[in-house]
């Protein structure tokens, strides 16, 4: 079966409007997707999204607040926005209160810091006003994807890559149940070192607070010590100026 | 002569204890002394200032006393501290105070480009609460009744300039900018405890509330009324600051401190010591001639 010009170039067009359409959607999908989402009371807008995208289950991030008014183009930051605010975050039926904390680097925005532990859609619930007006709404935050998207090697797989033979005379059960036992123990090790570090934070803070303590006490005690100087002199002088006087009366 | 030297020796070591003791209490104090407290007392001064700047423009001698007590309540150390917990309130908050002065400082300032100004640094200052303080702390009412003490150690000090310490009642003002000062922050010592009382519980006495209440309404009305310094000093020293104590646990402060007062005493004991021993001296040639 022969095919005729006319179904040749359909089928050109149709191949042709395809590659199109992948084309844009792969365009499309390389683009960072502006997780931020807005929304508008009276001259008010309030901005929200994850301050570090995309958003990871284990990974520390924060709930990125920007308040302003005025258009998108010409924003005026609100400052002191979140005062009469309260901020709930949810996951599910489970609820938290947020607190947002004003941003070190723009005025305006506001960050509450969040270790998302699961995937899925976190919730944000406003209530309360903003320079006198009514807030009262949810926005949804991006959904937190697994860190597994991230993650080297793979936590999970439960092996360790052996290469093509394997080379070590252990057979593929052997070598994936020692994999197993290598990752666990691999995580065992980060986690006991991430709790070394954290300790050794603690005590290079009590460290320095004893040090602070310690200098405090220096100048207190040398600022001490001045002063039984000058309180001694002082005496010193009064005796001697005593007896110099006792002695010229006894003279005369 | 071995008893005066004995007798010094004595003054020596009472002098010593009383230094010592009071460098003891300064040590105490930097641990204890609630810097919380004194934040959130700043939050209410500085903001005082700067609209007591606005209401002043055009009066160079106003706003120079502003300008000094501004730079009082915010200093570097204030700038280093705030920068610990963020960079951006760490710049603009001084940023803005020297805008300010700037500003209001022209000899053709604009009132309008002033106010832009204290309103830009009245949201900087509410929001560097949560920055600078804490949120336990926040909510600690020891440390809300403190800052309001804070408050109302400058409101004393700012009247006491204002009328020059003055027993009249009424008492001449004798200088505008510290009455200013000391009007507005008894305005924000009231609106301070308007909030500590909504999270005061319940148990707490409705009369010693009551009392409260009327003691700040009172310091307002006095300070308006230009009354004598020592109202004003009593109400917020013995009725306010002493309920506050029963209350809200605040420290309670003894007007003589334990070593100033070991060290008066010594330096009584000399000159008592020194006079008996002049008196002595005086009588021996007379015993002589006898």
């Amino acid at each position: 079966m022969i095919a005729s010009p006319a179904k040749k170039s359909i089928t050109a067009g149709c191949i042709a409007a395809l590659v199109c359409l992948a084309a844009f959607s792969t365009l499309y999908a390389v683009r960072p997707a502006s997780a931020h989402v807005s929304k508008t009371f009276g001259s008010v807008t309030v901005e929200l999204g994850w301050n570090t995208e995309p958003a990871l289950t284990g990974q520390m991030n924060a709930a990125q607040l920007t308040v302003f008014t005025g258009s998108a183009s010409k924003p005026t930051p609100v400052l002191n926005a979140v005062a009469g605010l309260t901020t709930t975050l949810q996951y599910g039926t489970v609820t938290k209160q947020l607190e947002f904390l004003p941003s070190p680097t723009v005025d305006g925005q506001y960050l509450a810091p969040i270790l998302p532990t699961k995937e899925g859609t976190y919730t944000v619930i406003f209530k309360g006003t903003i320079q006198s007006q009514n807030i009262d709404t949810t926005i949804n935050l991006d959904d937190v994807a697994s860190s597994d998207i991230v993650n080297f090697p793979p936590t999970g797989s439960g092996s360790v890559p052996t290469g093509s033979g394997n080379g070590t005379g252990l057979s593929p059960d052997v070598a994936s149940q020692l994999g197993g036992i290598i990752n666990q123990l691999t995580g065992d090790i980060d986690s006991a070192k991430k709790s070394a570090d954290a300790a050794a934070q603690n005590s290079a803070a009590a460290q320095k607070e004893v040090l602070d303590a310690k200098s405090s006490a220096d100048r207190s005690f040398m600022i001490a010590m001045t002063g039984i100087g000058v309180g001694a002199a002082g005496i010193a002088i009064a005796v001697i100026a005593l007896n110099r006087r006792e002695s010229k009366t006894i003279q005369r | 002569m071995q008893i005066r030297t004995a007798a010094s020796l004595l003054l020596v070591a009472a002098v010593s204890f009383g230094m010592i003791f009071s460098a003891k209490m300064a040590y105490a104090h930097n641990f204890g002394g609630d810097e919380s407290a004194a934040y959130l007392a700043k939050v209410q001064e500085v903001p005082v200032e700067t609209h007591a700047m606005l209401a002043d423009i055009g009066n160079p001698d106003l706003l120079s006393w502003h300008f000094d007590k501004i730079n009082e309540y915010w200093n570097a150390n204030d700038t280093k501290e705030m920068n610990e917990r963020n960079a951006l309130l760490a710049k603009n908050i001084p940023d803005t105070i020297q805008s300010i002065i700037t500003e209001a400082n022209k000899t053709t300032a604009s009132p309008d480009t002033v106010k832009q100004l204290v309103d830009k640094l009245d949201g900087y200052m509410a929001e560097s609460v949560s920055v600078r303080v804490d949120a336990p702390k926040l909510q600690n009412l020891t440390v809300n009744a403190q800052a309001i003490k804070d408050v109302l150690g400058e409101v004393m000090e700012g009247y006491g300039d204002a009328t020059n310490h003055s027993s009249s009642n009424p008492a001449k003002i004798v200088d505008q900018a510290p009455y200013q000062n000391a009007k507005g922050l008894a305005s924000a010592a009231q609106t301070m405890w308007t909030e500590l009382k909504a999270k005061t519980p319940s148990n707490v006495s409705s009369t010693t509330i009551s009392t409260l209440d009327k003691a700040f309404s009172d310091l307002n009305t006095a300070i308006a009324q230009n009354a004598s310094d020592s109202t004003v000093v009593s109400i917020a020293n013995q009725t306010i600051a002493s309920n506050f104590v029963t209350v809200y646990k605040t420290e309670a402060v003894p007007e003589f401190p334990m070593p100033l007062t070991l060290a008066m005493a010594s330096l009584a004991g000399v000159i008592v010591i020194t006079r008996i021993l002049k008196l002595k001296r005086t009588r021996v040639p007379t015993q002589a001639d006898e």
